[in-house]
């Protein structure tokens, strides 16, 4: 372009208020640099922190307790009760290996029981997974808790959406993982396991039920 | 925005916070106060023992076991594969080149080993070893004996886990999910295979976890590859596979993968690290030759409908690789250098006709069909023209029979052409492979 142009814009360059206006500028930039990157890393921190947040340091008991009252309302208290379990009883039962005697959860609205729960351990890929599994008196699964998850993977089986699927479900439903129960990419053994354990145990809640044994 | 803190920012924290922060809603019990948690679990469950109650004593069962045997902190498991093909290699050829017209080989391709074994709860050590093709006399052709995984696991917490040793490379959905029974096809497919090279594992070390019960991640740094192998096919003879592996090239391994829509899996994988090996005349530096590879992957399961679908591509640094391994005397890049780009995906569909067949013989029967499109020179080499040869179409047709989830029967029909033959060149290759397949893992 014309010599004169830029020697103009030079000229104008160096006049003492653009340059205070440029290192303004550029201090500006720089307290906004670092504005930006203080937000970046408290939202980060944050983030982490929230995250940490769903393991708690709190009781099993309190767990449970939790459980039996989003199933059954505030009023709801749980108790333990040993199921005696007979070779006839035994005999019926094609739940795991078979114990004489076995510890179920009954829930107690006043003086009602208003439904059980059971706890339970399937295998994952290696190491067990401990849950829960809620019924009402029509033996109709009313919630389904994590207790203990393990492994490495799969630990998607703990979101509420995937175990609210098995609210409703009873001894006659499929339980199948891909049919009724949404499979989890990657996690085939973990929903497959928690899936047939719980089927077996509305089984053998139902052949309880019928021998009368329940309290 | 004068300060640094202003509403907005605040807002959008607290939008984070109520997104990621754990939150329930059990609507459907009619005495249902507003419920406490949901989201509780206990990474160890011996921490949540308190309050006097004794957890083995609730246990309604022992532990319901699919592995032949348990000693309760030592666990054996296992995975395998046979297959069967019958391939018509002369079927689609229009030009006058010679190679194997049919071949018909039963092969146990796969027997995997698993063992592992926790020393505490939070000490864990996990193994894979695998005979292939059920013969060793050394080289992959006659079979081959692979330590594919060996690692120590540190568990600290579901959102951030320690693990190192011989890993499995977080890359694509098969490269660490392969057993059998999880996928359609008889053999992987060509895209787990020239394009992510499945099964991909060296020794490395990093960090893993879960964030949210729906965002699982790992971050590791690996072995790298090994440049000098990489030619015009492909880069997967680049692979060190944990064999004395150089350390020169410490490479990033990276993956998530968002499963937070029920039935949908949607991953991101991230491969970047030098190739030179310490090799002079490429560049002794730790980022010499440098490749990058960037894939995702989408995998949906609902109501029996099957879709996966996987895509990505390499920039790999074919200049100063060919340069001192691809090029003749007077410096001209010889046909069997490595391009600079190879891009691919696939497509795969199915219907899962089990979920309509209540017998207790079925767990699935899977019709499927897949298209892989892999392009091993999308880039060619710098001096080198795109060769249709090494670009090839394989469509695949078949039927994945399930007795049990881990038990698989298969049957497929492997179209494969090069983009030669699609195109009428001469010399355009084409096949067409019946094979079967029986798998199985615990």
């Amino acid at each position: 372009m014309s010599g004169y142009t830029t020697e103009v814009m030079q000229k104008r360059n160096r006049s003492p208020t653009r340059q205070a206006k440029r290192t303004r500028s550029l201090q500006n930039e720089a307290v906004r640099k670092r504005e930006t990157a203080l937000r970046r890393v408290v939202l980060i921190a944050t983030l982490l922190l929230l995250t940490a947040a769903p393991v708690r340091a709190g009781t099993l008991a309190g767990h449970l307790q939790s459980a039996f009252r989003l199933a059954f309302g505030e009023s709801t208290r749980y108790q333990t009760f040993v199921v005696d379990c007979d070779t006839a009883c035994r005999a019926t039962i094609t739940v795991g290996t078979p114990r004489a005697n076995r510890t179920l959860l009954f829930a107690r609205a006043g003086t009602r029981t208003v439904g059980w729960g059971v706890v339970d351990n399937v295998m994952g890929k290696e190491q067990p997974i401990t849950y829960l599994l809620i019924v009402d008196r029509n033996l109709q699964v009313r919630g389904l808790e994590i207790l203990a998850y393990r492994e490495t993977r799969g630990a998607e089986i703990q979101r509420q959406a995937w175990r609210q699927q098995f609210v409703g479900k009873t001894g006659q439903s499929d339980l199948k993982v891909g049919k009724d129960i949404d499979a989890i990419s990657g996690a085939t053994i973990s929903t497959n396991a928690v899936s047939e354990g719980a089927k077996r145990l509305l089984q053998w809640l139902h052949v309880l039920q019928q021998q009368k044994r329940l309290p | 925005m004068t300060s640094g803190f202003d509403s907005s920012f605040l807002k959008m924290l607290l939008v984070t916070a109520t997104l990621i922060a754990p939150g329930s809603s059990y609507a459907d019990t009619p005495e249902a106060s507003p419920p406490t948690t949901t989201e509780e679990s206990y990474s160890t469950v011996d921490e949540g023992l308190a309050g006097g109650v004794d957890l083995a004593a609730l246990t309604a069962s022992a532990p319901v076991q699919p592995h032949a045997q348990d000693s309760g902190d030592t666990v054996v498991g296992g995975y395998g594969e046979l297959h069967g093909s019958w391939a018509d290699k002369n079927r689609m050829n229009n030009g006058s080149a010679k190679f194997d017209k049919t071949s018909k080989i039963w092969d146990f391709h796969r027997f995997v080993t698993f063992l592992g074994h926790k020393f505490s709860d939070k000490i864990r050590f996990f193994s894979e070893l695998e005979v292939e093709h059920a013969f060793v006399e050394g080289g992959e052709e006659k079979g081959e004996i692979e330590l594919e995984q060996a690692f120590l696991d540190f568990s600290l917490q579901p959102q951030i886990n320690i693990r190192a040793g011989i890993l499995l490379a977080p890359i694509g959905i098969v490269n660490e999910t392969h057993e059998p029974p999880t996928f359609n096809t008889v053999e992987r497919g060509r895209y787990n295979k020239e394009l992510i090279p499945t099964t991909w594992f060296d020794a490395g070390a990093g960090i893993h976890g879960i964030i949210a019960n729906q965002l699982s991640y790992q971050l590791y740094l690996m072995a790298g590859l090994n440049g000098s192998q990489f030619s015009s096919d492909g880069i997967r003879s680049g692979r060190q596979e944990g064999f004395k592996s150089s350390a020169a090239n410490p490479s990033v391994a990276a993956r998530t993968v968002w499963r937070g829509i029920e039935g949908v899996a949607i991953g991101a994988s991230l491969f970047a690290g030098g190739t030179g090996n310490g090799n002079y005349n490429v560049g002794a530096g730790l980022f010499a030759a440098p490749v990058v590879l960037a894939a995702f992957d989408i995998d949906v399961r609902k109501s029996g409908f099957l879709l996966r679908a996987e895509a990505g591509q390499w920039w790999i640094d074919a200049n100063d690789l060919n340069a001192a391994f691809h090029s003749n005397a007077t410096g001209v890049t010889q046909p069997g250098a490595v391009a600079r780009n190879i891009a691919g995906f696939y497509v795969e569909t199915g219907y899962d006709l089990g979920n309509h067949i209540a017998s207790q013989w079925v767990a699935a029967l899977i019709p499927f069909a897949r298209m892989d499109l892999i392009d091993k020179n999308s880039t060619p080499a710098k001096d080198l023209a795109w060769n249709g040869a090494l670009a090839n179409l394989d469509l695949t047709f078949g039927l994945h029979y399930k007795p049990l989830y881990n038990v698989s029967v298969k049957f497929d029909w492997l179209l494969a052409q090069d983009v030669d033959y699609l195109a009428r060149k001469d010399g355009g290759r084409g096949s067409s492979t019946i094979e079967l397949g029986l798998g199985y893992f615990f």
